[in-house]
């Protein structure tokens, strides 16, 4: 809370360099909110972070819903496998993954051998190789959420929907979707936060190709040393992340958590 | 002035030579005084320790400590603790000086001083007595020329149209990599106050652009793995790039090559001054100078007598050549940085 | 043993529920061996036995939550040996009753018949006919964890029975209510069973529960059926030591029929009576155990007593006679209690009394 509250004060600084500036300004903001293009990265940041998360979910549930199921050893080691990559430097995965959707990568030698492209394919420096990198490394958060609030859900439950003749569509969609959507939602707004705020791999992966507002603000403040409109735009990304996760929730909430209100 | 020079040379040399067998039979000049440098890491670095710290070290017992890091890093640091600096010498390239001068982070540095500053070629002191300028470098096309059929002779002639998709520039936050653009501006009718040309050509051939690298080392990759077939990059990268056997052709363009000098400075506040005298002294002597063509092949800003091997590889290596060096104003161009990195940004994304 | 059962009560044509010579194993070992087993409509089974005999199992394997190694299991004359639960016409009542935690009562009786696709007149007509079954109307609209545990089980058994379903399907559902709960949700599950006349399978470890509520209780030991029959059969004429010995107290003596038909312990204590001669085991329960003052009535026995538990209703004692030990219960009103070591005349009536032959 304490350095967001400084962002937030440097934020009306009147400079453009370092911490030169003082008094108060809004001008930092009127640079955002007057120029089109900001506004149009803002929108993209999200609607990256949005795929992302969704993919994740469609992956990260399955995987963490059968991690839950499984006895706790089994569980134990299969769990240590999700996290490994969490441990990886994150420079490593991105040069990993540089030479994976490279030219001669083996993405493209595969699609090569296998008939399906002529010849290499630029796969990077796009916005689907963005979002597969951001999916590579928020997933684990995900699997994480979901399988902490399945081991919580008794599969006796699921016995008892099959019994009343729900098929198992019917039960995941009425009784286990329902179940885990907190740890849905907090998975869900994990990755969401992680991508709208990450830097690192737009830059790399995305070859200055996909802004991402985390990139501008970096640039902001680690090239331009413009620290006040730096932090006018981190600030900027913090509310509209916040207000977006909000938002989402409650929606979330009212939608598949019926009479939540009395339950918690 | 001249002869008051002269003077106190002839008298320190006369008194050093006098002194000589006392000194050594006693302790070194520099002995138990530790120079702290701010490098840029690997090779650069290497180079540096091997033709400049170590014999100056083994003449004068001065212990050189190199860190490594980058000119933007190294600045942010000096500005944050200028009362107590973290370095006594900083290095800056053309476009960085204007910022180390603007943050009043330097001192002045004669002849007097250091020498062998008297060896420098006209023109390459561009901040009068601050900087001593050590090394050139040029921003200039590059081809692999497998991949590309017909040779580009301009920075112009990267945004043509046979190479969709495959050229690598450099991301706008690089100040003095980003001088193609001003050559991108000056080859067509612009100049550096009417940038339009420059920017209207990259926006018509934004489909060209592969990627904006964010470091030297992501864009030698790029070549390497043959993901970029053209694109702008260092003299010496582009050297390197030949001597690991890829098929890549420098281009220096007729109507001008641009390019930047490194400057090692003083600074202020520096806690051994009289150290970071003799180190520049050491880096513009034959010995000094040397050591970065021979291991990276970056230009020499002195009257050094080049070997012919090493002449061959260098951007600046006849009258013609030297030429042909665009001179750019950095302050100007440092001025107008943000709204460049903005315009650039726009451009890729529109 | 089952064969008695077979011969004497099957009736192929009329069984809800029919498991044809069924078997579960879990790698080498077996939960459930060869069980052939017919429920009747409108009957009430149980299944008994200590825990890990395979009851439950044998239930899931009805359910369908576990799929038989070898035989078949039928409902209403059909194989549904390999379907999914949900294709099967069961309504289970669980242990932990499983409501869904963010339905409301109503929803969750109402859940099923949603999957029978039920028009919603009739799933709220129905919902509201088992609420008032059970006798909860006004809870409709609560959540299960705003519901005691007696009012759990009993919306437990409304969501069961509201898609009349053709076997209701009861897995130990008194034990985790507290003792006197046990007793009244008992007697209410009965009546509620009856009202319905539901088809009706029940797993127990509480004989008990056995005895009161079944038709018929079946008594299960590791995998395999000891014996089926009625509360009255398995009580008064068990047919395996395991049987007596489960259900009810009783003393069981070692020994043999001579061939006048006594049954001789082997420590020498001499049952007079008509048994099948050769070895064998007596089962003597406490009540066929009397005081007999005067020492003259029937079989009149001496008795030390070894120890006496005090149990309010009755005073449970263990009588030394011709060096057997033998449990049997009395009242002794106002403290009137035998002291250890006392002598009690008792007398045993022979009668009841069942001598088990050994295989």
């Amino acid at each position: 809370m304490v350095p967001a509250i400084g962002v937030l004060r440097y934020s009306f600084l009147d400079g453009d360099y370092l911490l030169d500036g003082h008094g108060f300004t809004l001008r930092h903001y009127l640079r955002f909110f007057s120029d089109t293009y900001y506004s149009s990265v803002l929108w993209d940041t999200f609607v990256d972070g949005l795929v992302v998360s969704l993919i994740c979910l469609l992956i990260g549930f399955p995987v963490g819903y059968s991690l839950a199921r499984l006895p706790p050893l089994a569980r134990r080691w299969r769990t240590i496998i999700v996290i490994m990559p969490l441990t990886l430097s994150l420079v490593v995965i991105v040069f990993g993954w540089l030479i994976v959707l490279g030219r001669n990568g083996l993405l493209n030698s595969v699609l090569v051998n296998l008939g399906i492209i002529s010849s290499p394919k630029t796969f990077l420096f796009a916005r689907p190789a963005v979002i597969l990198v951001l999916v590579q490394q928020f997933l684990p958060f995900m699997i994480l959420s979901v399988m902490s609030v399945v081991t919580q859900i008794d599969p006796v439950l699921e016995h008892a929907a099959s019994n009343l003749r729900a098929n198992r569509l019917v039960t995941f969609r009425r009784v286990i979707i329902p179940l885990a959507t907190p740890g849905i939602l907090v998975g869900f707004n994990l990755v969401f936060v992680l991508s709208i705020s990450a830097f690192i791999t737009p830059r790399l992966i995305g070859g200055n190709r996909v802004p991402m507002l985390g990139s501008l603000i970096y640039e902001r403040i680690m090239s331009e040393f413009n620290w006040p409109s730096g932090a006018a735009m981190a600030f900027i990304l913090f509310v509209a992340g916040l207000g977006f996760t909000a938002a989402f929730n409650a929606l979330a909430a009212s939608r598949f958590v019926r009479g939540g209100r009395h339950a918690l | 002035m001249k002869r008051r020079t002269f003077l106190k040379l002839a008298t320190a040399t006369t008194m050093s030579t006098l002194a000589a067998p006392y000194v050594h039979a006693q302790e070194k000049k520099f002995a138990g005084i530790t120079l702290r440098f701010g490098g840029w890491g690997g090779l650069y670095d290497e180079t540096i320790q091997k033709y400049v710290a170590a014999p100056l070290e083994e003449r004068t017992g001065l212990k050189v400590q190199i860190t490594a890091g980058t000119q933007s890093a190294d600045l942010v640091k000096l500005v944050a603790n200028k009362e107590n600096p973290p370095f006594d010498v900083y290095q800056a390239d053309s476009a960085y000086m204007v910022e180390a001068l603007k943050a009043d982070l330097i001192q002045e540095v004669t002849e007097a001083e250091v020498p062998n500053i008297k060896r420098i070629l006209p023109g390459f002191r561009e901040y009068g007595e601050y900087g001593v300028p050590y090394s050139v470098f040029t921003y200039i096309p590059i081809y692999n020329s497998e991949l590309v059929e017909q040779p580009l002779t301009t920075y112009t002639d990267l945004t043509r149209p046979d190479l969709e998709g495959r050229v690598a520039l450099p991301a706008a936050t690089f100040d003095t990599w980003s001088l193609y653009l001003l050559a991108l501006a000056e080859e067509n009718g612009g100049s550096i106050s009417n940038m339009e040309p420059a920017y209207s050509l990259l926006e018509q051939a934004k489909s060209n652009i592969l990627a904006l690298a964010q470091s030297t080392v992501a864009m030698i990759q790029m070549f390497e793995t043959k993901e970029a077939s053209a694109g702008v990059i260092s003299d010496a990268r582009g050297h390197e790039l030949r001597t690991k056997g890829h098929p890549i052709v420098s281009v220096y363009p007729p109507q001008g090559i641009y390019g930047a000098t490194s400057y090692m400075n003083v600074v202020k506040n520096a806690k051994h001054p009289e150290a970071a005298f003799a180190f520049l002294d050491q880096m513009l002597s034959d010995e000094g100078m040397l050591g970065l063509p021979r291991a990276l092949r970056l230009g020499v800003t002195t009257d050094v007598k080049l070997p012919d091997e090493i002449a061959k590889d260098l951007t600046f290596n006849t009258p013609e050549r030297i030429a042909l060096k665009k001179k750019v104003d950095w302050q100007k161009w440092m001025a107008d940085r943000s709204a460049r990195i903005e315009r650039i940004n726009k451009i890729l994304r529109g | 043993m089952s064969k008695d059962f077979e011969t004497s009560v099957r009736d192929p044509g009329d069984y809800v529920v029919e498991l044809r010579s069924v078997s579960k194993l879990y790698g080498d070992a077996v939960a459930v061996a060869d069980v052939s087993l017919g429920v009747g409509r409108g009957e009430l089974v149980c299944l008994l036995g200590p825990s890990g005999c395979g009851k439950t199992t044998t239930l899931r394997m009805v359910a369908g939550f576990v799929e038989p190694t070898s035989g078949t299991v039928e409902i209403n004359g059909q194989d549904m040996t390999h379907q999914p639960p949900y294709r099967r016409d069961t309504g289970m009542v669980f242990q932990s009753y499983a409501l869904f935690p963010h339905m409301t009562v109503a929803e969750n009786i109402a859940f099923g018949l949603e999957n029978l696709n039920w028009t919603r007149a009739d799933r709220d007509r129905r919902v509201s006919e088992m609420l008032n079954l059970v006798e909860l109307p006004h809870l409709a609209g609560r959540l299960p964890s705003q519901l005691s545990g007696g009012q759990q089980q009993r919306i437990a058994l409304a969501r069961a029975l509201a898609m009349r379903p053709a076997v209701l399907l009861l897995d130990e559902p008194f034990s985790n209510l507290d003792a006197q709960l046990r007793v009244r949700m008992r007697e209410e599950l009965r009546a509620v069973i009856r009202s319905v006349e539901v088809t009706t399978l029940f797993v127990t470890h509480d004989q008990e529960e056995a005895l009161t509520m079944s038709d018929r209780i079946v008594v299960m030991n590791g995998g395999r059926i000891e014996q089926v029959g009625t509360p009255g059969d398995i009580y008064e004429r068990p047919e395996s030591p395991f049987v007596a010995k489960f259900i009810g107290w009783c003393s069981m003596l070692e020994g043999a029929v001579d061939p006048e038909g006594t049954f001789v312990s082997k420590l020498g204590l001499r049952l007079p009576g008509k048994w099948k001669a050769g070895p064998g085991s007596a089962v003597i329960r406490p009540e066929h155990i009397r005081l007999s003052p005067d020492g003259t009535a029937g079989h009149a026995r001496e008795g030390r007593v070894v120890e006496t538990h005090y149990y309010g209703g009755a005073t449970r004692i263990i009588l030394d006679i011709n060096g057997e030990q033998l449990m049997m219960e009395e009242r002794f009103p106002f403290g009137g209690h035998p002291k250890l070591g006392e002598k009690l005349n008792v007398t045993l009536k022979m009668d009841e009394i069942r001598v088990i032959g050994s295989p």
